[in-house]
């Protein structure tokens, strides 16, 4: 493999090409890429925005504030960072919430992966694949697909509706539970229609099996939640396939963030080692054996195996678990029972919490430092995509050399679609992405 | 409840300065109580745009955008009709943009009957809550844009 990619290499001439706004990838920031004689010799993907605005903002504000300030930083994964917010101060404070709190918990989580999935896969990621700029134009040839797409996401924002409060930054999550909880009807009233969403879910996997996806299978350090009975949303251990088994209070001793001169975003890395994956693959590579028999048997029906290392096949995987995330509401619905009470009375003392969830995109890691006021002394928020970043980069270092002979503007397309495969959010890290290809 | 003909959505986020332009003109408008319309508020995802305002025979959207005029400026732009000017909405949180929705639901048939773009012409985007000065006097005159496009015309015999 890698003597065919070094002969393809030296064939290449040498040449400079800039490209600007990348398409596609929400947020803003940049890549650099650096070929020469079709080898990269430099990538920086480049991440403007001070990162640590909301974690200074959190200082000296209520624990009680944390969720709906969190929730801001990102309006397609305002769950993920609610849920960590919560579950972090409610470690510090020894908070124990009711297993009907848990289970609404995972609700609204299965909501936001059905609504951040959907989008990602249909509007942002498929074009690609089916040879389109975006999707306006995928709709003027396939108009039926994009119109279930539409109803497919639009399930996912009525479960944060009804459970969040509000689809885009949900405002009904509190430490110690919700502020208030609906009723077994009002969730009935939306089972039918996740069932259906469930066969189009099923349908979504067999979409984006058929697509093309290039030989590039790398070597990855998968981290992900683990728990022993569910596929992770809000609790687990930190697992990866090379040792690391951690609660999440011993993150910051396992990973360490550090500055990279390019970006303003820090690079995550494991100590002991390097960078790693989080997000769907990573989910999917360690807890298997936590899917629904259907999610298992469509996975089968399209031979995706027990383990996925090819990070363009990341868009199966993210309708896998679109599949996942309605057969779990749907088994939640079925279960649910109103509590008496929609929170557990806090009581806040001066400590220090951590948690992890999984966010759409990969793990999330939230610390926070409590003073005996309630009021937050110091916050850490380290979202997916900074985690993700290095390996962003190693991936386009490995994949460029195979296409390198393409011209520049299906080059530039391939590195979009290699960027998009991790679903980046750079707006939980920064704003912008632009694209620089520079040839020698 | 029943949607009423005419939505008001402001779009934007109140933590990037003067992107929340739009939002803010929205809560601003959801104050006055005006009858038959509906108010909400959107990040920017375009797919929620479409959402929203299929069906609607009015929808007014307000967003912060950058085009080099003075801070404060009003830009206004009714569909149908020309093409949006692509790089005015460039800070849309998420780049499923306005543009992109606008499209895709030109493309499904999923328009609303009239679409009037409102652009609040933003002097800052930077990390922060709070709006610049002109923008903020923008936001707050933006009972006359609502004068024009739906208190007058509805005096005029138009029906929404």
């Amino acid at each position: 493999m890698l003597s065919r990619l070094e002969k393809k290499a030296k064939q290449m001439k040498s040449k400079t090409i800039k490209v600007d706004y990348m398409a596609r990838v929400e947020g803003e920031g940049a890549l650099y890429l650096k070929i020469k004689q079709g080898k990269v010799e430099d990538v920086k993907l480049k991440i403007f925005e001070p990162p640590r605005f909301f974690e200074a903002f959190l200082r000296g504000r209520s624990y009680k504030e944390a969720p709906d300030i969190t929730a801001r930083i990102c309006g397609i994964c305002p769950v993920a960072y609610q849920m960590s917010a919560v579950h972090a101060i409610e470690y510090a404070f020894e908070t124990k919430i009711s297993p009907e709190v848990r289970e609404l918990r995972r609700l609204l989580y299965c909501g936001e992966w059905i609504e951040s999935h959907t989008l990602h896969l249909y509007m942002l990621h498929a074009p690609d694949f089916l040879g389109y700029d975006d999707v306006v134009q995928m709709s003027k040839d396939h108009p039926e697909i994009v119109k279930k797409a539409l109803r497919l996401k639009k399930t996912g924002n009525d479960i944060m509706n009804l459970v969040g409060g509000r689809e885009i930054h949900p405002i009904n999550v509190k430490v110690g539970g919700f502020y208030k909880t609906p009723a077994k009807k009002e969730l009935m009233a939306m089972y039918d229609n996740i069932k259906w969403a469930r066969d189009a879910a099923i349908d979504t996997v067999r979409f984006a099996a058929t697509f093309q996806f290039p030989d590039f299978v790398q070597d990855y350090e998968c981290v992900s939640l683990v728990h022993p009975d569910e596929y992770p949303f809000n609790e687990g251990r930190i697992i990866s396939n090379k040792g690391v088994d951690i609660h999440p209070n011993q993150y910051d001793y396992f990973f360490r963030e550090e500055h990279v001169e390019h970006s303003h975003a820090l690079h995550s890395r494991i100590r002991e080692r390097d960078n790693y994956l989080v997000g769907p693959i990573a989910r999917y590579n360690l807890n298997y054996d936590k899917l629904t028999n259907t999610c298992k048997e469509v996975a089968a029906e399209i031979g995706l195996g027990t383990e996925c290392c090819n990070p363009f096949k990341s868009i199966i995987i993210r309708g896998i678990e679109t599949l996942y995330s309605c057969e779990e509401a749907l088994r939640i619905i079925e279960n649910y029972e109103q509590p008496e009470f929609p929170a557990v009375e806090v009581e806040p003392k001066e400590a220090a919490g951590y948690a992890c969830t999984e966010a759409p995109r990969g793990m999330i890691y939230h610390s926070y430092r409590i003073g005996s006021d309630g009021l937050i002394e110091d916050a850490k928020i380290v979202p997916p995509t900074s985690q993700n970043q290095k390996t962003i980069e190693n991936d386009l270092r490995n994949f460029v050399p195979m296409y390198a002979d393409l011209p520049d503007k299906d080059l530039v397309w391939k590195c979009e679609q290699a960027v998009r495969n991790y679903d980046p959010c750079i707006s939980c890290a920064t704003h912008f992405l632009k694209l620089n290809i520079v040839r020698e | 409840m029943k949607d009423s003909p005419v939505l008001i959505i402001g779009i934007g986020n109140e933590y990037r300065s003067d992107d929340a332009a739009g939002l803010l003109a929205a809560r601003k408008i959801r104050t006055l109580g005006i009858k038959g319309l509906d108010v909400t508020e959107n990040n920017g995802d375009g797919a929620d745009l479409i959402e929203k305002w299929t069906g609607r025979k009015l929808v007014i959207l307000i967003d912060a955008v950058l085009s080099g005029s003075a801070p404060g400026t009003i830009h206004r732009f009714d569909l149908p009709g020309p093409e949006l000017p692509p790089e005015l909405f460039r800070f849309s949180t998420h780049l499923f943009s306005v543009n992109q929705a606008i499209y895709l639901s030109a493309s499904l048939g999923k328009l609303p009957g009239k679409l009037v773009v409102i652009g609040i012409e933003a002097a800052s985007f930077d990390a922060g809550t709070g709006l610049t000065a002109e923008v903020e006097s923008a936001v707050n005159n933006i009972e006359h844009i609502l004068q024009n496009e739906i208190i007058k015309p509805k005096t005029k015999g138009v029906n929404y």
